[in-house]
């Protein structure tokens, strides 16, 4: 349990400007770096704690004792050290049963958005790339698969393909590829008309080549972007499902999972409800910061004020013209 | 104006259209939906009576076109369990829903919009800073967990407001504030963001250089300015708004078209559910309509007609 302080600190602490100038490349000196530093730093604790949940958690996330149920946190009268964040109604350490959520809850965003992307990158390079037919297709479907609320896609299909981890990420991942095709094809479209995209072409490339080996990397930036900000959603989608009991299913603790469980003791045991939420905020919050401060850093440093207020990245995605120059011409 | 509107029109039938597509493929697809209407005890002859009755002795395509059909005729099928009809379930509690739904999404306007211009124009300072910080965190907070706690705060420690159930305007609150934490931080980045470049236009320099006073540049023309992506805005986040009323009526033990189609996901009553999704879509899609009219209203550079590529 050391290891949050030491990352901690090291990301956020030291005000000695020099301190900055000799650790940090050049990129990270800026507070968008330091943004990017702590919220990241924050996040690697969070995945080593999952990770390492076994080592870390002093208790056993789903064996309680009876004799323990619904103890307070230590802090309070009742508690005791034993159990830092007090039980819940089976006597379960609740500090324990966060540490093994951690494991759901990141496992769910990164695949998901994973999957999400490895449906939605494709389509939307494609999209963009070849323009006529296929493109007015894919942004039918596109336009469609988001006038369907995500939430209510999600629960639709977890309602009828029965809850489970795997069923989980199969829904959130393909319920959540169409903002991906829709940014990217938006990117694709700019970068299809630089030169070195025109130059391969002419040098006779194949599409499929100029495609892949020419514009994707050139899309690299704002998949980026998009991907940090869908892992966020993703970890609270499932909190969402997992809440509605259509997520993954008891005993394997989750946020979502042990929120329900806290509702039902809401008048006394207010605990119960507080510190899961508390855990999603955290790992939501470092994640949406990390997205903001990625995009300001590859936006370079001098619109750093105005971009990290844009509201969504659909809408502005994330300058990647500036790193063209980079790309065999 | 016409062709806007036939545009939009058109736009909403082949959304429409689509949206009913994935509805249907969702339901059938995703295994025999035996299984999930009848009990596992149920006989031979129940199955085969159900099986005509559904149409699903029929091909795929067949059953697609009747279901189209049943839907052109407004039949939206009957719950299984009551044997009402399910639009007419779902109708009676639209209501409910649209209420919270308005009064949110007005609440998270209004707020957003003020914090937003209260941020931006003292830009930098510790005001904007916490402004900021506020929206940073009510983003990432799960708008059902801000409903609990929200019931935790006011209604098991202050009781000052009724934790659930429906009634009068009291009842309302909690839910009302738990969902529109669920937008106002979009809304308020997205004024924030809007007002900082607005400020920074000669429109309004030309302005500050005649002498008007600092409130009436603001408030009469810089923010009229801004009003036009923040409603875009809203009419997107009426998609997320109504996911949002699906778990806060649950929360917050009140009825509508959220609680109920939870309730006939747990009783497996497909027909309800596929009403009630068909229903808030439906709302989503003219959400996002009324909101680009809308738009054209406030702002004379938006010019109906001239839209279309």
């Amino acid at each position: 349990m050391t290891a949050p302080d030491q990352l901690g600190t090291g990301a956020s602490g030291g005000r000695d400007p020099g301190w900055r100038r000799r650790l940090l490349p050049e990129r990270l000196r800026h507070r968008a770096g330091l943004v990017a530093l702590t919220s990241g730093g924050v996040l690697l604790v969070l995945v080593l704690v999952a990770v390492f949940a076994p080592v870390v958690a002093p208790h056993s996330p789903t064996g309680g004792e009876l004799v323990d149920l619904l103890k307070p946190p230590a802090w309070m009268e009742g508690g005791s050290w034993r159990f830092p964040l007090g039980t819940d109604a089976l006597g379960r350490d609740e500090l324990s049963r966060l540490i093994y959520s951690a494991r759901i809850s990141l496992l769910v965003g990164f695949l998901a958005a994973l999957i999400a992307s490895a449906v939605g990158v494709p389509l939307g390079l494609v999209s963009g790339y070849l323009g006529g037919r296929v493109d007015s297709a894919i942004v039918g479907v596109v336009n469609i698969m988001m006038a369907f609320p995500f939430l209510l896609l999600a629960l639709l299909v977890a309602a009828v393909t029965g809850p489970g981890l795997r069923n989980v990420l199969l829904i959130l991942g393909l319920t959540g590829w169409p903002i991906y095709t829709r940014v990217i094809r938006s990117v694709v479209l700019e970068l299809r008309e630089r030169t070195f995209v025109t130059n391969a072409r002419v040098l006779g490339l194949s599409h499929l080549r100029v495609m892949f080996r020419h514009v994707l990397p050139g899309v690299w930036p704002t998949f980026l972007v998009i991907t940090s900000l869908q892992i966020g959603h993703m970890i609270l989608a499932e909190a969402f499902l997992s809440f509605l009991g259509l997520g993954i299913q008891p005993p394997t603790p989750t946020w979502g999972g042990m929120l329900d469980d806290g509702r039902a003791h809401i008048y006394d045991q207010w605990w119960l409800t507080t510190f899961p939420g508390i855990a999603i905020l955290i790992t939501v919050l470092c994640v949406n910061l990390l997205s903001d401060s990625i995009r300001d850093l590859l936006a370079g440093s001098t619109r750093q004020v105005a971009s990290t207020d844009e509201p969504d990245p659909a809408t502005a995605p994330a300058a990647p013209a500036t790193r063209q120059g980079d790309h065999p011409s | 104006m016409l062709r806007f509107t036939l545009r939009s029109l058109v736009h909403l039938i082949v959304v429409l259209w689509g949206v009913v597509t994935i509805t249907f493929l969702a339901l059938r697809l995703s295994g025999n939906p035996l299984d999930a209407l009848l009990s596992p005890e149920a006989t031979e002859q129940q199955r085969a009576q159900l099986t005509e009755q559904l149409g699903l002795d029929q091909p795929i395509a067949m059953q697609y076109l009747l279901f189209l059909r049943q839907l052109g005729s407004g039949d939206l099928g009957r719950s299984i369990i009551t044997g009402t009809r399910a639009g007419q379930l779902v109708g009676d509690q639209f209501a409910h829903s649209l209420l919270l739904t308005v009064l949110a999404l007005a609440v998270s306007a209004v707020v957003g919009v003020g914090l937003g211009v209260l941020a931006a124009t003292r830009r930098g300072g510790l005001i904007d800073r916490s402004v900021v910080a506020l929206a940073a965190l009510a983003q990432a907070a799960p708008l059902f967990w801000v409903g609990l706690i929200l019931i935790i705060v006011f209604a098991v420690h202050l009781q000052v407001l009724p934790a659930s159930g429906m009634g009068g305007a009291s009842h309302l609150v909690l839910p009302v504030v738990a969902l529109a934490s669920g937008i106002m931080p979009y809304v308020l980045r997205l004024t924030r963001t809007t007002m900082l470049g607005v400020l920074d236009t000669e429109f309004i320099r030309f302005q500050q250089a005649t002498g008007l006073g600092h409130r009436s540049i603001i408030y009469r023309h810089a923010l009229k300015n801004c009003l036009p992506p923040v409603v875009t805005l809203l009419g997107l986040q009426a998609g997320p708004l109504l996911g949002g009323v699906v778990v806060i009526e649950t929360v917050f033990g009140r009825s509508g078209v959220g609680s109920l189609l939870i309730d006939s996901i747990y009783s497996r009553d497909y027909p309800v559910v596929q009403a009630a999704v068909l229903v808030i879509v439906v709302a989503v899609v003219l959400a996002n309509v009324l909101a680009d009219l809308l738009v054209a209203v406030i702002d004379p550079r938006v010019r109906l007609g001239r839209t279309a590529s």
